[in-house]
């Protein structure tokens, strides 16, 4: 646990001075935490990605030297400024400790842990690098040799801190990213929500999204970093925010269709002309294209015959909505919740917020396109990652709704 | 409850978990194991262990003897193998000996 813990909090170090340099100014504290803590993994995950032969030495020197540079460049935005906080927070501390523990009391028993991330992160750390000869025997493919690697190796950096395979230990990646999603909704939150109170159970609110339940995949470093793009979107930071796209776009290959989704939504929301300033998604996401192309590892979406499956099944959408009704997406009172909120407050999702609406809306398009062209069974590939998948973005639906309410309550007399 | 998640993954073939951590123990690094089960269908049970041999055989090349994902036996891919794990069963097998055996299942070791 000591070996865990410290690393976490070795990422959050790391990344504190990179999250200055993109600031340039004090942020509130917890944005900066999680920012930090987000930033601090990818950054790990970027040195182990380049070189081999990893060793504690060969991972730490290089990230802390980066950071160094960093906490030089952007020393006048390494302060941060006070956030407010309620006696409610304390209630979320108490949630957060039990997912905590539920994410830590054992190995993560997974299948997709076992089958495709700690699998390939098992590999890696054997190998002290990135194991490109396991990814292109086709006998791996089981594994989705194409799905980018920053959630493994993520996993790797606990393991060469440890200086061995922390099996149990593992489920504190999510723990740090559910953290990292939380503080972000908040820190976003407060720019909507001045009432401690509102914003105390905004953030109460937020706890069930922003935690994975499923331990040890890469949907809570999808939601993490994707939430995070959005958001810094949607209040016009859009080149920091394209980064996090980015970033979201190497835990998972539908990070890849959120930088689609958010070009299309700031047109969609009158800022066509900004679209450009997206160009670090690209930087982040082109490189590893490059190599995975290099390598071979193809999507079995792209599969050979996209066209005629996507005919095929457009022309009986049927067995796809059947198996939407049979396997549903789970949490029916979130979503109807979220649901009231957007009636509430229809004129500003067609107005303030129709980017992070139409962004949604649009990545929920993108999600159904994957299944018009899988050359998998319809049935078989909804059953096992639309519950999963729509989950990703039950952060932002959540944040947009509570953005809609707390605005309103906000306006209203003081609660206390 | 960590004993209980820690066969959780595998609890649909019992036995097998242990049956691979020997397999590791007793393989060199490198290895190529074919994964022999008891099951013809890759969704009938072949799949879920060949999913779960390569977690637990880290460093080691697992190898199937049915077409990835089809229920379609691939008999030839066993020239591939250094070694032939086999759950619940000791198919003879040209080629290889057994070098050790317990409840769980055989290990067999090429020697030609």
């Amino acid at each position: 646990m000591i070996a865990a813990v410290a690393t976490s909090l070795l990422l959050v170090v790391a990344g504190w001075p990179v999250a200055a340099v993109l600031d340039r100014r004090p942020a509130p504290l917890d944005r900066r935490l999680a920012e930090a803590y987000l930033l601090g993994a990818a950054l790990a995950s970027v040195v182990l990605f380049v070189h081999s032969g990893w060793s504690r030495a060969s991972l730490l020197v290089p990230m802390l030297a980066i950071s160094a540079a960093c906490a030089w460049l952007g020393r006048e935005g390494l302060g941060v400024t006070r956030c407010a906080v309620h006696w409610i927070d304390l209630a979320t501390v108490v949630l957060v400790a039990g997912y905590a523990r539920f994410a830590t009391i054992g190995p993560t028993a997974e299948t997709d842990f076992i089958g495709i991330w700690g699998v390939k992160a098992k590999e890696f750390w054997l190998a002290g690098g990135i194991d490109w000869k396991f990814l292109e025997n086709p006998f791996n493919q089981f594994a989705h040799v194409d799905y980018p690697l920053l959630v493994p190796l993520v996993f790797d950096v606990h393991a060469v801190v440890a200086g061995g395979w922390p099996d149990r230990w593992l489920g504190v990646v999510n723990v740090g990213l559910g953290i990292a999603t939380l503080l972000l909704l908040r820190a976003f939150l407060a720019e909507e929500a001045r009432k401690p109170l509102l914003l105390a159970l905004a953030t109460l609110a937020c706890v069930g999204v922003a935690f994975a339940p499923w331990i040890g995949l890469a949907e809570g470093a999808l939601v993490a970093f994707g939430t995070a793009g959005l958001l810094f979107v949607r209040r016009g930071d859009v080149s920091r925010g394209a980064l996090y796209l980015g970033l979201a776009a190497m835990c998972k290959n539908e990070g890849l269709t959120l930088i689609g989704a958010a070009a299309v939504a700031m047109a969609i929301a009158g800022n066509a002309r900004k679209i450009a300033r997206l160009w670090p998604a690209a930087a982040v996401v082109v490189p590893w294209m490059v190599v995975r192309s290099i390598h071979h590892l193809q999507t079995d979406l792209t599969t050979s015959g996209v066209g005629e499956r996507a005919v095929e099944h457009l022309a009986n959408l049927r067995p796809m909505f059947e198996a939407m009704l049979r396997y549903p997406v789970g949490r029916p009172l979130l979503w109807l919740a979220i649901a009231a909120a957007i009636v509430i407050g229809a004129r500003e999702v067609g107005g303030r917020e129709r980017f992070l609406a139409a962004a949604i809306a649009l990545q929920l398009l993108f999600f159904v396109a994957a299944y018009v062209i899988t050359p998998h069974d319809v049935e078989w590939h909804v059953r096992w990652s639309w519950e999963r998948i729509v989950d990703q973005l039950a952060a932002a639906a959540t944040f947009l709704a509570l953005v809609l309410v707390t605005r309103r309550l906000d306006r209203q007399d003081p609660l206390y | 409850m960590r004993a209980m998640l820690t066969e959780l993954p595998y609890r649909k073939l019992t036995g097998f978990r242990r049956f691979l951590l020997e397999v590791d123990r007793t393989t060199p690094r490198g290895a190529r194991i074919a994964i022999c089960l008891p099951f013809a269908a890759w969704e009938g049970g072949y799949g879920y262990g060949y999913h779960r041999a390569s977690f637990l055989l880290p460093g080691k090349q697992v190898v199937p003897l049915l077409r990835l994902g089809a229920d379609v036996p691939a008999p030839g891919n066993v020239a591939l193998a250094d070694f032939v794990a086999c759950w619940h069963q000791a198919p003879r097998i040209d080629g290889f000996e057994v070098l050790w055996r317990s409840g769980d299942g055989v290990l067999m070791k090429r020697t030609r």
